[in-house]
C-alpha cells in the first residue's frame, strides 16, 4: 500500500497546469507520431528530446513517457486504415483492423482499440505503482557484480529474440557495446578510439546515432517505396455494440495480463506481448478460423496487450536501470541528458520525480482516451497529407534534433552516418534493438565489470559466487540456449520432414 | 545482388570493424595491478566479435542460416531518390554553421519536396517558409534552442 500514499504525492505534481500541459503535448505529439507510418516510437521520441531541453527534469521526462505511450495508441490507426502499422507493435492489429475497415466498421475496431488501450495502461499503471517500491528496495541490495549480470541477462533477452539469427544477433550487440567505448574511458580517464577528434572525447551521442539508426534509416525506406493512401472509409459508430463488448471483456482482461507480465522482463520488446494476446484468443476461440477476418476479439486483445505491456517496460527502467526496447532506451537517454540515472537509487534520490512520472501515465492514459475517441477522425484526416511532406518534415526535425544537442555539426554528421548503415542494416534484417540497447548499456556495463574484477582482484568467480549474480547469469545462459534450439526448431519445420 | 551475398558483405564489413578495435585495443593497457585496464574490455568485446563474424561466415557459406527473401530488394528509381535526398541532407548540413538555419533549412526543404515528386509550388513555399523560419521561431524563440 506504500505505493499508493508515494502515488497521491506524485499526482500533487502532475496535475499542476505545468505538468499537465507537457503530458497533453506528448500525447499529442506521441499520436502524430504512431499515425505517421515511416516514423516509429524510437525515432519519434528521439527526434522530440530537444524539445525539452529548457523543461525541468520531472517536465521533460513527463513529456517524452507520454510521447511513448502516445505512439504506442497512434500506431493503431494506421494499421486499421491502410493496413500498415503506426509502430511494430501494431503489426498483428493490421490482421483483423484493416478486415474490419474494410467491412465498413473502422470506427468499431479504433473504439474498442482506445478502450482497451485504456484499461491495459491504467491497470498497468496501477500495478507498476504497487510493485516498483518493494522490487527497488531489493535492487538497493545489488553491487557491481549484480548490476553487470542484470544488463548481460537484458542483453541476452534482446538478443535472442532479435530475429532470424541468434549470431547476427550477437553481432549486433557487439557492435552497439564497441561503438559505445568510444571517448573517455570512465574508469581511468584515457581516451580511446578518439584519433585526437575533439567532438569523439565525449564519445558517440546516443541521440544522433538512434535518430540515424531509426528516424533516418525509416525515412530513407519511405522514400523508397512510399506507402499507401488512407482507405477511403467513413468512421462512425466508435462505441461497441452489445454482442461486440461481451466478445472484447475477456480479451482485454487477459490482454491486460499478458502486457503487463512481459512488461516486466527485460528484453521482451512491444511485438511478442501482441502476438501472445492475439495467439491466446485465437486458441480461446469457438470460431479461431474466423480470425483474421475481421474479429473485434483481434483488435481488443493485442491493442490492450500493447499498452499494458508499455507502461509495465517502465518498471525495468526506473526499478533496475535496465530499458525493455529500443524506445525505452531511448527514453533511458533522455533521463541521463537531465542528469539522472535510472535504477533503485532514483527512488531514494528522486522520489518526487519518480512519483509524479508514474501519476502522469494515468493522467496520460485518460488524455489519450479522449484524444483517441472523439478526435479519431482528425488523426485519420493526417494520413491523407502526401508523403514528400512528412518525409521533408521528418528528415528537418532530425537535423535540428541532432543539432541542438550540443549545438555541433559533428553530430548532424552521426546521424547522417547512422542513417546510412541504418537504412543498409534494415535493407539486410539484420537486428537493431539489440545495437542500441547495447549503446546505451555499455558504459554502466563496463564499469560494474570493472569495479567488480577491481573488488576480486581480477578474479571472475565473483560473478558465480554470489547467489543473485550467478542466478541471472544462468537465466542468460538458459535464454540463449532456448533461443539457438528454438532457431534450431524452426528451421527444421521450414525444410519439412 | 542476393540476399546471402549481402549479409556475407555485412559480416566481412562487421570483421574488419571488430579487427580494428582489437588492434586499437591493443594500444592501450589491457590491465595492471590496480585491475583491468581501458583496453580490456573493448579487446575482449572485439575479439569475440571477430569469432562469431567468422561464425557466421560459415554458416552463410553452408546455408545454415534462415534468410527471409532470396533477394535484396532495391527499387532502382527509389535508390535514385534515397542518394539525391541524402546528398540534399549532406549539403544542407555543411551549409548550416554557414548560410545559417533558416536559409539552409528553406534550401532544403525546397530541394527534398521537389525530389520527391511534390509539384504544388505554393504548398511547397508555404511548407519551406514554415519549415525553415517558423522552425526556427519555435527553437530558437520559444525553446531557447541555439541555432545558427
Amino acid at each position: 500500500m506504500e505505493g499508493l500514499q508515494f502515488l497521491a504525492s506524485g499526482f500533487a505534481a502532475a496535475l499542476s497546469i505545468q505538468n499537465l500541459l507537457f503530458a497533453l503535448a506528448g500525447c499529442v505529439l506521441g499520436t502524430l507520431i504512431g499515425v505517421l507510418p515511416g516514423l516509429g516510437p524510437a525515432a519519434g521520441t528521439a527526434i522530440l528530446i530537444p524539445l525539452t531541453f529548457k523543461l525541468d527534469p520531472t517536465g521533460a521526462i513527463i513529456m517524452l513517457a507520454a510521447i511513448y505511450y502516445g505512439a504506442m495508441y497512434g500506431g493503431t490507426i494506421t494499421s486499421v486504415l491502410i493496413n500498415v502499422p503506426g509502430e511494430a507493435a501494431s503489426v498483428v492489429t493490421c490482421l483483423d483492423g484493416y478486415q474490419m475497415a474494410r467491412q465498413g466498421r473502422a470506427g468499431t475496431a479504433l473504439g474498442i482499440a482506445a478502450i482497451g488501450s485504456f484499461v491495459g495502461g491504467v491497470v498497468a499503471a496501477l500495478a507498476l505503482a504497487m510493485v516498483a517500491p518493494p522490487l527497488a528496495r531489493f535492487a538497493l541490495s545489488f553491487g557491481p557484480p549484480e548490476f553487470f549480470s542484470l544488463m548481460f541477462l537484458g542483453l541476452c533477452l534482446v538478443t535472442g529474440l532479435a530475429g532470424a539469427s541468434l549470431v547476427a544477433g550477437l553481432l549486433m550487440t557487439l557492435f552497439g557495446l564497441l561503438l559505445a567505448l568510444i571517448g573517455i574511458d570512465p574508469v581511468r580517464g584515457a581516451p580511446r578510439f578518439t584519433f585526437g577528434i575533439v567532438e569523439l572525447y565525449d564519445g558517440l551521442g546516443f541521440v544522433p546515432v538512434v535518430m540515424g539508426l531509426f528516424g533516418v534509416a525509416e525515412i530513407l525506406l519511405t522514400i523508397e517505396k512510399p506507402f499507401r493512401q488512407a482507405l477511403a472509409t467513413r468512421i462512425e459508430g466508435l462505441w461497441p455494440n452489445r454482442e461486440e463488448w461481451k466478445r472484447s471483456g475477456g480479451a482485454i482482461g487477459r490482454g491486460t495480463v499478458i502486457g503487463f507480465l512481459l512488461g516486466l522482463i527485460p528484453g521482451v520488446g512491444a511485438v511478442i506481448p501482441t502476438f501472445m494476446a492475439y495467439i491466446v484468443e485465437k486458441r480461446l476461440s469457438r470460431n479461431p478460423e474466423k480470425f483474421g477476418t475481421g474479429v473485434i476479439e483481434g483488435v481488443a486483445a493485442p491493442e490492450t496487450a500493447n499498452n499494458a505491456y508499455a507502461n509495465a517496460s517502465m518498471i525495468p527502467l526506473l526499478v533496475l536501470g535496465v530499458p525493455s526496447s529500443p524506445t525505452i532506451a531511448v527514453l533511458m537517454g533522455a533521463f541521463i541528458i537531465n542528469g539522472l540515472t535510472p535504477g533503485p537509487f532514483l527512488f531514494k534520490e528522486r522520489p518526487d520525480l519518480v512519483w509524479a512520472v508514474i501519476a502522469s501515465f494515468f493522467i496520460g492514459n485518460v488524455i489519450l482516451l479522449f484524444l483517441n475517441l472523439p478526435l479519431v477522425g482528425l488523426w485519420a484526416r493526417l494520413l491523407r497529407v502526401p508523403y514528400q511532406y512528412l518525409c521533408a518534415g521528418t528528415l528537418l526535425f532530425c537535423v535540428v534534433g541532432a543539432y541542438s544537442l550540443k549545438g555541433a555539426l559533428f553530430d548532424v554528421g552521426v546521424m547522417l552516418v547512422f542513417g546510412v548503415v541504418g537504412y543498409l542494416l534494415r535493407k539486410l534484417d539484420f537486428p537493431l534493438a539489440p545495437a542500441v540497447l547495447a549503446l546505451i548499456l555499455a558504459p554502466f556495463m563496463e564499469k560494474s565489470l570493472r569495479t567488480s574484477l577491481e573488488i576480486s582482484g581480477g578474479d571472475f568467480g565473483i560473478f558465480l559466487e554470489r547467489p543473485i549474480s550467478a542466478t541471472l547469469l544462468v537465466l542468460a545462459a538458459l535464454i540463449v540456449a532456448v533461443a539457438t534450439s528454438r532457431l534450431a526448431a524452426l528451421k527444421s519445420i521450414r525444410r519439412g520432414p | 545482388m542476393s540476399q546471402r551475398r549481402g549479409w556475407q558483405v555485412a559480416a566481412v564489413a562487421l570483421l574488419a570493424l571488430f579487427a580494428f578495435f582489437v588492434y586499437e585495443s591493443l594500444q592501450l593497457s589491457l590491465g595492471d595491478a590496480l585491475g583491468p585496464g581501458p583496453g580490456f574490455f573493448p579487446f575482449w568485446l572485439g575479439l569475440l566479435g571477430i569469432i562469431l563474424a567468422v561464425v557466421l561466415l560459415v554458416q552463410l557459406r553452408l546455408g545454415r542460416v534462415d534468410l527471409g527473401a532470396d533477394v535484396l530488394a532495391f527499387d532502382r528509381a527509389g535508390v535514385r531518390n534515397v542518394v539525391r535526398v541524402l546528398a540534399g541532407l549532406a549539403v544542407a548540413s555543411a551549409l548550416l554553421e554557414v548560410a545559417g538555419f533558416r536559409l539552409a533549412m528553406l534550401a532544403l526543404l525546397v530541394y527534398l519536396l521537389v525530389v520527391l515528386g511534390a509539384r504544388r509550388w505554393g504548398v511547397i513555399a508555404i511548407f519551406a517558409a514554415a519549415g525553415s523560419f517558423g522552425v526556427y521561431h519555435v527553437f530558437f524563440g520559444l525553446l531557447k534552442v541555439q541555432l545558427p
